[in-house]
């Protein structure tokens, strides 16, 4: 709770600007869903016959998950405002037509015939008669729209389009409670809120209704407004952060402290950071030194020169009672010791990223290029070991090769369990012995595991093997780990920039950047 | 003035108004009786041309209704509803302003023109910032026509106006609009299965059935040259209480006996267009009383007025 509190304090700055930019996303969406979806919803009370189909339309899209229509929105309309602005709109349009539609055909047929009878035209009718009557059952469905999109507004940091998802997803990322607790708790008060007020609205009857209807429809735009007021100057280069690389001690933290540099990152969902820098919507981004995608969209990695990030040489992480258990598979594991290097990583990647190669044949032709490759034999398989690995293609491909090098040189059957969260929960599941080995960093393992006081990690940093042997004492001695020998890749936060731009602007290194970004405007 | 010559109106196979033709002269009130799909409510509503007809011609005030925009039409008719119809969302002063608003008159002349109807029907003025939800049944019923009078059209279609009125509240409103003097002005259809609201409001009723006009004529004719036997037997149930309210003592006059001795100076004279439940009325309190017929006297007493009326409706010696 105090922890909750004084994170609320210090970073209230962005706690307000947060909470603008949402209910700007949610009431910009809200009025281009009541601009779409009333005259549709009036339009289908006239033409009965589309009704069905229009709401069945909106029905579907509705039950599409926000993720997936995210997903398939970026293609599309790139990342930032747009794709979150029509995933919101459309969530957004199901309860203002259908509401519409059913406050209008509930008008009672005597009035409507009065309402004739006394010489009003179709469009007075409508104005006068029918929409004023359907007021209290369209706010129910504006109120239903306005909760849902509080809510999905929360997935507009996915695509760097702010919001209060920003702390949710940074908070997830750094696994950290209370960053995410900052952010779920506005955003669930305010769907409380503008429940609360719009349920009061709904009460209104005759001209305190009208009233009511006026002040929302003056309300709504403004709120909207609230979208455009937290924006700041941009620097001379955008640059698109992954909400973990932001948060995290040794990635943005540490650049700032190493280099000075002073950036105000979009934050944006890192498997969309290398799409928005392909696309030039963001200039600088924060990846991993071993994506297939620095290949795929021809990335300068820049030369960390001060040693800002720590070094995260990729090593298999075994349980010592497995190892004990089949002394084969020791020797097996270890014929891929320093056999794939940073640049081999990174073609792998690219083959199953950018190629859609699967990552069965992406690393069954890595296991022949390197003569490693045995058929599995045929023997009857009794025993067996559980492989695990996080939820990112890199560790889906080397699980393959796990799996097919240990199938083809030991009788052990092999199970995996890809897709495992994240760093806790894969040491955790290996701890427990859910999980008999998965292919773990050495940073990682320093950091977010053994978390040693600062003055040991500051002294680490900048020496890879003494960090690898460490990590590996400690492990052993804690935990019964065993990490063996690196696979020969380190796969470190990096900036990237796009080759062309990076060549004229003649920026190599980090050192470069700080000096290109601090330099007086010409 | 309405013209109604060979009206007709199909739903799909069903013949729903079939020929139907009448006239309804200025100032007069024809009402339209008949049970329940009798086609009497689809022939009023295709005179606002709230629907079409198949065939046939409609005149309103001289001019043929499908020359004209069928709002700007509505706007110079006064439609009356059952249950009122009112707007639940506007207050009564906006209720009876809708045509008057829907016309463009000013301000000004639309106030006036409400308080003046909320007199009229004893409306009090507090109700005229209430919702119809806020008034009694009766109330409403008022404020329906003072909306259906409000931007004074020649021409008032009623659709079943007291239908959901209980019978007692029934009877103070009818006798109220029938004094209004702005009711008396206008031409009048109205619609209703109640007989006893068609003899007392009717100047002339047209019974109806199955879609075909059966009979139009004021009550008396119905009840003494019905056209045929759907007719006759359409008023059996209330013949007798139907009759005293169609009949005045001057219509019995032919088949009474004069008084050969000036009246009695207690008695009081009634005139000769009293219908005879009031005359039974004034007589059954034990009060002598005498009508005069041309230059004769005639007492009134109850056995000879039940004598007189029997040989008048059984078409006895004159």
């Amino acid at each position: 709770m105090q922890d909750f509190f004084s994170f609320i304090h210090q970073q209230s700055d962005k706690l307000v600007q947060q909470t603008l930019t949402h209910v700007g996303l949610t009431f910009l969406s809200l009025c281009l869903a009541l601009l779409i979806g009333v005259p549709l919803g009036i339009l289908i009370t006239r033409q009965r016959r589309l009704a069905a189909f229009v709401l069945g339309l909106a029905g579907v899209l509705q039950t599409v998950p926000s993720i997936a229509l995210l997903g398939f929105l970026i293609p599309v309309l790139g990342i930032g405002v747009g794709p979150a602005l029509v995933a919101l709109f459309l969530y957004a349009l199901l309860p203002i037509i259908r509401n519409t539609y059913v406050g209008i055909t509930e008008v009672s047929p005597t009035l409507r015939e009065a309402a004739r009878g006394m010489g009003m035209t179709d469009f007075q009718v409508l104005t006068r008669l029918e929409l004023p009557l359907a007021l209290p059952v369209l706010f129910a469905g504006i109120r239903t729209a306005t909760v849902i999109n509080v809510g999905v507004a929360t997935l507009a940091a996915y695509v760097a389009a702010g919001g209060l998802g920003e702390f949710i997803f940074g908070g997830i990322a750094l696994n950290n409670p209370t960053m995410i607790l900052a952010g779920a708790i506005p955003a669930a008060l305010l769907a409380v809120l503008f429940d609360f007020l719009l349920a009061k609205v709904q009460q209104f009857s005759g001209r305190g209704l009208r009233r009511a209807t006026l002040t929302i429809l003056l309300l709504a735009p403004l709120l909207s407004g609230f979208y455009w007021l937290p924006k700041e100057q941009q620097g001379k280069l955008v640059a698109g952060f992954a909400h973990e690389f932001y948060g995290r001690a040794d990635g943005y933290p540490g650049l700032v402290r190493r280099y000075g540099l002073q950036i105000t990152p979009m934050l944006i969902d890192q498997n969309l950071m290398y799409e928005a820098i392909h696309r030039k919507q963001v200039d600088l981004i924060s990846g991993y030194s071993t994506d297939g995608r620095v290949k795929a969209y021809d990335l300068r990695v820049l030369d960390d020169n001060k040693q800002a990030f720590p070094p995260y040489q990729a090593a298999l992480l075994v349980r010592q009672a497995t190892l004990n258990r089949y002394p084969e598979l020791a020797p097996t594991l270890n014929r891929l010791a320093n056999r794939i290097n940073d640049s081999v990583m990174t073609e792998l990647n690219y083959r199953a990223d950018y190629q859609h190669q699967s990552p069965e044949a992406v690393a069954r032709t890595f296991l022949e290029e390197i003569h490693l490759y045995r058929p599995p034999g045929t023997a009857p398989r009794t025993q067996s070991i559980t492989l695990g690995t996080k939820v990112f293609t890199e560790q889906y491909i080397l699980a393959e090769i796990l799996r097919q090098l240990i199938e083809g040189h030991t009788s052990l059957r092999v199970v995996a369990k890809t897709g495992l969260g994240g760093t806790q929960i894969c040491f955790n599941a290996l701890r427990t012995g859910a999980i008999d080995l998965y292919p773990e960093y050495s940073g990682t393992g320093l950091l977010v595991i053994l978390q040693p006081p600062p003055r040991v990690a500051d002294s680490l940093q900048a020496r890879p093997e003494a960090l690898y042997r460490y990590v590996q004492a400690e492990f052993r001695r804690r935990y019964a780990l065993n990490w063996l020998t690196p696979l020969g890749f380190n796969n470190t936060y990096a900036l990237m920039m796009r080759q062309r731009e990076a060549r004229q602007l003649g920026i190599q290194s980090i050192t470069d950047l700080q000096r290109y970004l601090t330099a007086p405007i010409q | 003035m309405i013209v109604i010559r060979n009206l007709t109106k199909r739903f799909g196979d069903q013949l729903a108004v079939d020929a139907v033709s009448f006239e309804v002269g200025a100032r007069q009130t024809l009402v339209l009786l008949g049970t329940s799909g009798s086609g009497k409510t689809t022939t009023l509503k295709m005179i606002n041309r709230l629907i079409e007809p198949t065939d046939g011609l409609i005149e309103v005030n001289g001019s043929d209704i499908r020359q004209r925009r069928d709002y700007e039409l509505r706007r110079e008719i006064g439609y009356v509803i059952q249950d009122s119809g009112l707007f639940p969302h506007y207050t009564i002063g906006e209720n009876i302003a809708t045509v008057p608003q829907l016309l463009g008159w000013d301000a000004p002349t639309i106030r006036r023109r409400t308080d003046e109807l909320m007199a009229m029907l004893r409306l009090p003025a507090k109700t005229l910032s209430q919702y119809p939800g806020q008034l009694s049944g009766g109330q409403r019923q008022r404020v329906g026509l003072a909306r259906a009078l409000a931007a004074r059209p020649t021409v008032l279609l009623m659709d079943e106006p007291l239908g959901a009125l209980d019978p007692v509240t029934r009877l103070g409103i009818r006798r109220e609009f029938l004094s209004l003097e702005e009711w008396q002005q206008k031409t009048i259809v109205l619609v209703t299965h109640d007989i006893g609201e068609a003899f007392e409001l009717g100047d002339r009723i047209g019974l109806m059935d199955g879609g075909r006009l059966q009979q139009i004529g004021t009550p008396k004719d119905l009840l003494l040259r019905p056209a045929n036997a759907f007719v006759r037997r359409f008023f059996d149930d209330q013949r007798f209480i139907l009759q005293l309210q169609a009949f005045t003592l001057a219509d019995l006059a032919s088949h009474m006996t004069a008084t050969p001795t000036a009246p009695d100076p207690d008695s009081s004279e009634l005139s000769s267009g009293t219908s005879l439940a009031n005359a039974l009325e004034g007589v059954a309190r034990g009060q002598q009383a005498f009508f005069r017929h041309r230059d004769t006297c005639i007492r009134i007493q109850p056995a000879d007025l039940m004598a007189a009326l029997s040989q008048l409706v059984n078409g006895g010696p004159a």
